[in-house]
């Protein structure tokens, strides 16, 4: 009896018999088409705004490609249309865009002698050997190491660049960073990275300042904006004085850092007994130094900001001040001289 | 006046107390002071403290063979020995005496093959992931037994110990030494000849990254002298190894379950993270407060916070609203309370005030009645029975003599799931009552085989925690390496004795006469000339120190020191603790000798209910006739 459900199934397609033909048909063919190809519309050169090639050379280009265009006597289609000003939504004006398509292949000149040697020169003054994987390598250790420090960026591009030439590129880069596309994109990752950097920095100087203070920073050491009293705490105060005395002995831009302040902790009589303090990874001691250096940070954020900003306000108050009270006195003269 | 109720929470009331390192901040060692025949270094009593505290406050994980482990255990299974003073840091091969030589070879073995066990428990802690049994009771990962299942019981964990012992980081006496020279902390090279001086950008002129340098690297030793390499490991496990090299590796140990053991590292979890905070916040470490303030003190502080608890609960019975409440049965809580109280005062009402404070300890059942709620603990509380201090808490603290040090006493068994009666970490009033059997001889060795006393470690070693020392070499830029701190001051009840004899010394107050000597001379010689006043008030203040020397004509043993503690005013307070420890250690001789013969006497043998039996009836002999 056949079960109620049974869907009958598609009968299994049987494997087709081994076709020579089929099979040799990709491998013979060795691209020439023997029909002959129609004429098409050359494609626009690559222009790359990473490279900083002259805005004009792209004109060169142009016209260059149209003259192509005419030499094979093409006529332009809307797909050229397409290719050349982008998706228009417009209909009518799309049809305008064609009509002066096919207008400037009708009209097409081949590049004068001076524009030809025009051309190289300017090809010369771009930066056409920075590919684009170069170039976001570029972007990505600009970031890294700050977009000053050629030398390390260089480091990481090379064989392929010399600091020389990363020098040229990063100068002209930032002197014509608006004729990139997507600039302000790329400026914003950089400068993210860099702030990363500033933050560190700032973040050492912080502890030196603050271990200045001390003579002996391991029992004296205060926090003035202590970590955060909500959060459960786990380690004692002399455990994070400890770890910000190792942070400041080993400097925070070793990339073992955090392996050297469990090292330490274990070589240090003082904690020999303390199993909470030995058993922290330097996964956990990293989350808890950068804890602490956060506070340290907020703690001299606040003198930083005096010296900066508020300086320059004091300075205007007080002659705000000044102003107000040469007013007041004035008019005190002038009741009294009414008087 | 009638509406103020005083707080009762303003001071903290724990029976834990904070150890500070402040303590010892401006202190200088005086260990010359103690010097006596029975003061050895003993540089490895760190490590050997810290395997016992490990093994103590993570004993669910450990068998109950290892639950009982002395000092000696170590040493003896070890091959350790402790120095003199002087020979701190030499090597030195005419050992005088080695444990074989005057310990049977039986016991030297069993101590050897416990080493071993202890080793096997630490490598399956380590490697053995059952990570589905989170259960917190008492399952150890390793027994005796498994010892001689098979040849190779330790191979599979040596092999992996070796690949990710790398990462875990190797003990300091297994790293490259770096050289003298160099800084550790200075860059070992700059990557660039020059640092990038011309920035790119001139709207952003800062160099971030002038240079990238190289640091020193941390690196093991070779592998020709790295003692994980050792072949016969796989086979004889821990006792391959160099004798100082097995407490390293027993220490290294330590460190890579705390950091890496999943157990482990679950159970530190837990024991740091509870809900609530000890009244005093998260501090590096703390010990009962009866040692730390003694047992005189801490019994004075209950009897403050009872006085307290009575007033704030009369004032508050007093007024109009829990009056009405109590009326209308709406408060039974406090109705309750109100009733214990007034049950406590009608006890009192014919005492003297001496004898109704000493009424107070003894209805110390009731009156924490009556904290319930408002208290969570109080002083006289059982320091051991709140997970919430065990993680931070040092054992085997039993003294901080201030401007001295530290002196503890390591013996196991702190926490137990077992029906041990005798055990000496307890409340306060238990561990007095305790104390009091064993000195009036109401309990003895018998009692302590019979009460599980077997489950403790039976022998004990004084330590001596040089702090001042220690806290001043941690504010130097780089403390030496190989330092001691630790000394032994005694290591059976003889020598204990000795040393409560030795105490007397620095527990005197520094005789004053030499000024007075002094005093007299100058007077004699004003009589006799005037004019010889200024000459003679000149060398007064040498006078004196040379003086106190020559006052102690016993003092000519160059193996005991015999001089007081020094007579600055700061020293006074030492000599009070001092006298504290003194009278403590008297006291606690009698329970330690009795362990001690528990273990000559009983050696191993198991108390089951026939053997008890029998045993009481065999034993009639009285302490003379076993002398």
């Amino acid at each position: 009896i056949i079960s109620p459900t049974w869907f009958n199934p598609t009968k299994r397609e049987r494997k087709e018999n081994y076709n020579i033909d089929g099979y040799y048909k990709d491998v013979l063919q060795t691209g020439r088409s023997s029909t002959p190809a129609q004429p098409r519309m050359p494609r626009p050169h690559a222009f790359h705004s990473h490279q900083l090639l002259s805005p004009k050379l792209k004109v060169l280009y142009e016209k260059e490609r149209m003259w192509t265009a005419k030499k094979t006597a093409y006529t332009p289609n809307m797909d050229d249309v397409k290719s050349t000003y982008g998706d228009i939504e417009d209909e009518s004006e799309r049809k305008q865009k064609l009509a002066l398509l096919k207008l400037s292949v009708q009209n097409a000149q081949p590049l004068t002698e001076e524009e030809e040697a025009e051309k190289i020169e300017l090809e010369k003054e771009g930066f056409s050997n920075w590919g684009k994987l170069e170039f976001r390598k570029f972007i990505s250790l600009s970031g890294k190491y700050g977009r000053n420090s050629i030398q390390a960026i260089a480091m990481e591009l090379a064989p392929g660049k010399s600091v020389e030439e990363v020098r040229e590129y990063a100068k002209a880069f930032w002197a014509n960073i608006e004729r990139v596309d997507d600039y302000e994109k790329i400026l914003k990752t950089i400068e993210m990275e860099e702030d990363k950097i500033k933050r560190i920095k700032f973040q050492q100087e912080a502890l030196r300042r603050k271990i200045s203070q001390y003579t002996n920073p391991l029992f004296d050491l205060v926090l003035k904006h202590p970590p955060s009293s909500s959060n459960k705490r786990t380690y004692s105060e002399e455990e994070d004085r400890f770890i910000m005395l190792m942070l400041f002995k080993y400097g925070l831009d070793r990339d073992d850092l955090y392996e050297r302040v469990r090292d330490e902790i274990r070589d240090c009589p003082l904690f020999e007994l303390n199993f909470y303090f030995q058993s922290r990874t330097p996964i956990e001691l990293t989350r808890r130094g950068n804890t602490l250096l956060q506070c340290l940070e907020k703690e001299f954020n606040d003198g930083i900001i005096l010296t900066d900003e508020n300086k320059k306000r004091i300075a205007d108050e007080d002659i705000e001040g000044e102003k107000v009270k040469e007013e007041i006195k004035k008019e005190e003269a002038g009741a009294a001289k009414a008087q | 006046s009638l509406d103020y109720i005083p707080p009762v929470n303003t001071e903290n009331w724990t029976p834990m107390l904070p150890l500070s390192t402040l303590d010892f901040k401006n202190a200088h060692s005086v260990i010359s002071r103690f010097k006596n025949p029975n003061l050895m270094a003993v540089p490895y009593a760190g490590d050997v403290m810290k395997l016992m505290s490990f093994i103590n406050k993570f004993y669910i994980f450990f068998d109950n063979e290892l639950l009982n482990l002395s000092f000696q255990d170590f040493e003896i299974g070890l091959d350790l020995y402790p120095v003199t003073p002087q020979d701190i840091g030499m090597e030195f091969d005419n050992k005088k005496l080695l444990y074989q030589d005057y310990i049977s070879v039986k016991e030297v073995i069993a101590c050897q093959d416990k080493m071993n066990l202890v080793f096997l428990s630490l490598l399956r802690l380590l490697f053995d992931s059952s990570d589905s049994d989170r259960s917190r009771e008492h399952n150890p990962v390793a027994s005796l037994a498994d010892l001689q299942t098979s040849k190779k019981v330790y191979a599979k964990y040596i092999e992996k110990l070796r690949e990710t012992s790398l990462d875990w980081g190797y003990p300091q006496e297994w790293r490259k030494q770096i050289n003298e020279g160099d800084d550790i902390s200075k860059p070992k090279s700059k990557m660039f000849e020059n640092d990038d001086t011309i920035p790119v950008d001139p709207k952003n002129p800062l160099i971030l990254t002038e240079n990238i340098y190289e640091w020193q690297k941390l690196a093991p030793i070779d592998e020709e002298d790295n003692p994980l390499f050792v072949p016969d490991i796989e086979k004889i496990g821990i006792l391959a190894l160099y004798p100082n090299d097995r407490i390293i590796l027993f220490r290294a140990l330590v460190d890579w379950c705390s950091a890496n053991s999943p157990k482990v590292h679950n159970e530190i979890h837990f024991l740091s993270h509870f809900k609530k905070d000890p009244t005093f916040g998260i501090q590096t470490q703390h010990v009962p407060r009866y040692f730390l303030e003694g047992s005189k003190t801490t019994m004075l502080q209950f009897q403050r916070l009872c006085e307290i608890m009575e007033i704030r609960m009369e004032v508050r019975s007093k007024r109009k609203h829990v009056k009405k409440q109590i009326a209308e049965g709406k408060n039974e809580d406090f109705a309750k309370k109100m009733e214990i109280l007034n049950h406590i005062k009608a006890s009192y009402s014919s005492l003297t005030a001496e004898e109704k404070k000493k009424s107070i300890i003894e209805n110390y059942d009731n009156w924490t009645k009556l904290f319930k709620g408002e208290l969570h603990d109080n002083p006289l509380s059982d320091p051991y029975e709140d997970e919430l201090y065990k993680l931070r808490s040092q054992e085997f603290f039993i003294s901080r003599i201030p401007q001295v040090g530290d002196f503890y006493i390591p013996r196991l068994h702190s926490y137990s799931d077992s029906p041990v009666s005798v055990s000496t970490y307890t409340d306060l009033r238990s561990l007095e009552n305790l104390l009091d059997k064993f000195n009036d001889g109401k309990y003895d060795t018998h009692y302590l085989f019979e009460n599980f006393g077997q489950a403790l470690s039976s022998q004990f070693k004084l330590l001596y925690h040089d702090t001042p020392t220690l806290i001043s070499d941690m504010g130097k830029p780089r403390a030496k390496k190989g330092k001691v701190y630790w000394y032994e001051m005694c290591q059976d009840s003889n020598t204990l004795l000795e040393f409560i004899d030795f105490l007397d010394y620095k527990i005197a107050s520094p005789v004053e006469k030499p000024k007075k000597k002094v005093k007299e001379e100058v007077e004699n010689n004003t009589s006799e000339n005037l004019q010889a006043i200024p000459e003679a008030k000149e060398p007064e203040p040498e006078n004196v120190e040379t003086d106190v020397k020559n006052e102690e004509p016993e003092n000519l043993d160059p193996t005991i020191n015999k001089k007081p503690l020094p007579k600055e005013s700061r020293f006074n307070a030492s000599r009070r603790k001092l006298k504290q420890l003194q009278d403590y250690l008297k006291r606690l001789y009698h329970i330690l000798h009795a362990f001690e013969q528990l273990k000559k006497e009983y050696a191993g043998m198991k108390s089951g209910k026939r053997t008890l039996r029998r045993i009481q009836r065999r034993i009639t002999y009285n302490d003379s006739d076993f002398d």
